[in-house]
């Protein structure tokens, strides 16, 4: 009894509103810059069409329903209401149906072309369906007014299930590969960082340095299997951890929005430094004094 | 009504453990099901790691018809929570070239060879050049090689010869060409060949 208490007083209690209003402006941000960055290099048309009818990919997911309802035009629709939506949640208007709506929207194009839509897409449309059930929209809103507080189980949820990202990530990489953690096997973190496919890094020349791949690889294996930390109220400054390694990978791979994507849900475990900031910036009080902040 | 959320929030992150498992969602539903396997993988492995690995089979294997059925919404927004990212990368260097009339234009990550790289490195084309590079007959090479055609006759319109290769390379050693795709006029069909 005394474990569902403390489950119940969990879920009672409330936050400060920006950490999680940052992340709802920052998660969408990531999918319309994506989208744009398609339209900016003329794929648009590639991607979104079916192979048989000039598109790229050939295979489909049977849950590729749009074209039933909208006919030839589907996919131009998705996109737009994707687009859309996106922007309304950023803007923090009609934020729960343009969630709904939005993520159906994003999933159908994924269906349409699967082989572009990749666990970043995943995570970013799971996310904001943890957002769904938030009052996210109670701060840096174009509609809602702001509260000094509203409730935080759903931060607490998605920090939670980036844990369980991280977790999943950590172990798979350590029971598929134990070379993960050899003192003396070709670094895997090395052959990733210097595959021409998705890296940027020249294989000639940073095979040279196998030492470097190595302790970042036990860093990498070290920081996921240590995620719960990002529950505890020492998430901040472990979380900085993260924020070099999403760093790290943004600029040696060339893997789109994956990095800004988990990114965009770090306020949440950086709130008091971020807090701090704009208070400051505000000129209003210590955020230390806000019982209100995500601390713990 | 308190009470009612809490339930449901904590149903909520249970299906979310559930369904993505940290540790077990990645292995196959036949890992170690077979005396032989466990056999095997204890010759290589050795204990305490055969019983450990053998126990997290067995959890998947339970795991896997209530995840399917607990989990049924998540084609809707497609959002499966398999968080295997990345484990390991390619002991084999591959990169994609683009030659036309017997000159590269293209190669992966390749700052003089750069025709078009802002498309192929893009993170919606690459997985495609990727596949179309690790496999030959790819099942999705053709939209890719289509679009190559289609591209390379807008950008050089005098071409007659097109071929998309893919090269393989250990690190340190010399890089061979392992298959490629050629597309010639007046048809421009692309044709699949192998050394």
């Amino acid at each position: 009894m005394k474990l569902w208490s403390r489950w119940l007083d969990l879920l009672d209690s409330e936050m400060d509103p920006r950490p999680l209003a940052l992340v709802r402006i920052a998660l969408p941000l990531c999918v319309i810059a994506d989208l744009l960055r398609l339209f900016q290099l003329g794929l648009v048309d590639d991607v979104f069409t079916p192979f048989t009818l000039g598109g790229l990919s050939k295979f489909q997911s049977p849950n590729w329903v749009a074209a039933d309802w909208f006919g030839a035009q589907a996919s131009m629709i998705m996109l737009a209401l994707t687009l859309v939506c996106m922007v309304l949640v950023s803007l923090g208007t009609w934020m729960r149906p343009a969630i709904l709506i939005g993520v159906l929207a994003y999933a159908q194009l994924g269906h349409l072309y699967p082989p572009g839509d990749r666990a970043i897409d995943r995570l970013i449309r799971t996310a904001l369906l943890i957002l769904l059930f938030s009052q996210a929209d109670r701060a840096f809103s174009l509609r809602r007014v702001r509260v000094p507080s509203i409730p935080a189980w759903p931060a607490w949820f998605l920090r939670y299930f980036l844990v369980l990202v991280y977790l999943s990530a950590g172990m798979a990489k350590l029971i598929q590969q134990p070379g993960w953690l050899s003192l003396n096997a070709d670094p895997p973190l090395l052959r990733i960082l210097v595959d021409p496919m998705a890296a940027e890094l020249d294989p000639a020349f940073w095979a040279q340095f196998p030492w470097l791949f190595r302790w970042a690889g036990f860093g990498t294996i070290a920081f996921e299997l240590c995620s719960p930390l990002l529950l505890t109220r020492h998430a901040h400054r472990f979380a900085l951890i993260g924020l070099v390694m999403h760093l790290g990978i943004a600029v040696a791979m060339s893997l789109g929005m994956f990095s800004w994507g988990v990114l965009a849900c770090y306020p949440l475990f950086l709130a008091p430094f971020i807090l701090r900031r704009l208070d400051r910036s505000a000129g209003g009080q210590d955020p230390a004094a806000n019982p209100a902040m995500p601390t713990d | 009504m308190r009470n009612l959320k809490a339930i449901g929030i904590l149903f909520a992150a249970i299906l979310l453990f559930w369904l993505g498992m940290p540790g077990v969602s990645f292995l196959s539903s036949n890992h170690l099901k077979t005396p032989g396997k466990q056999a095997k993988f204890r010759a290589r492995w050795g204990e305490p790691w055969t019983t450990i690995s053998i126990a997290g089979a067995e959890l998947n294997r339970f795991r896997i018809p209530i995840a399917k059925s607990l989990g049924g919404f998540q084609p809707v927004f497609r959002i499966s929570q398999a968080w295997h990212l990345y484990r390991d990368g390619p002991k084999t260097i591959r990169r994609m070239e683009i030659v036309v009339d017997g000159e590269r234009v293209y190669r992966t990550n390749d700052s003089e060879l750069d025709w078009r790289s802002s498309t192929f490195r893009n993170r919606r084309i690459r997985p495609m050049a990727e596949s179309l590079t690790i496999k030959p007959r790819a099942g999705n090479r053709k939209g890719l090689g289509r679009y190559i055609v289609t591209a390379v006759r807008e950008d050089f319109p005098e071409s007659t010869s097109i071929e998309i290769r893919s090269v393989w390379s250990k690190r340190g050693k010399k890089e061979s060409v392992h298959h490629w795709m050629s597309a010639e006029p007046p048809t421009w069909k692309l044709k699949d060949h192998t050394p």
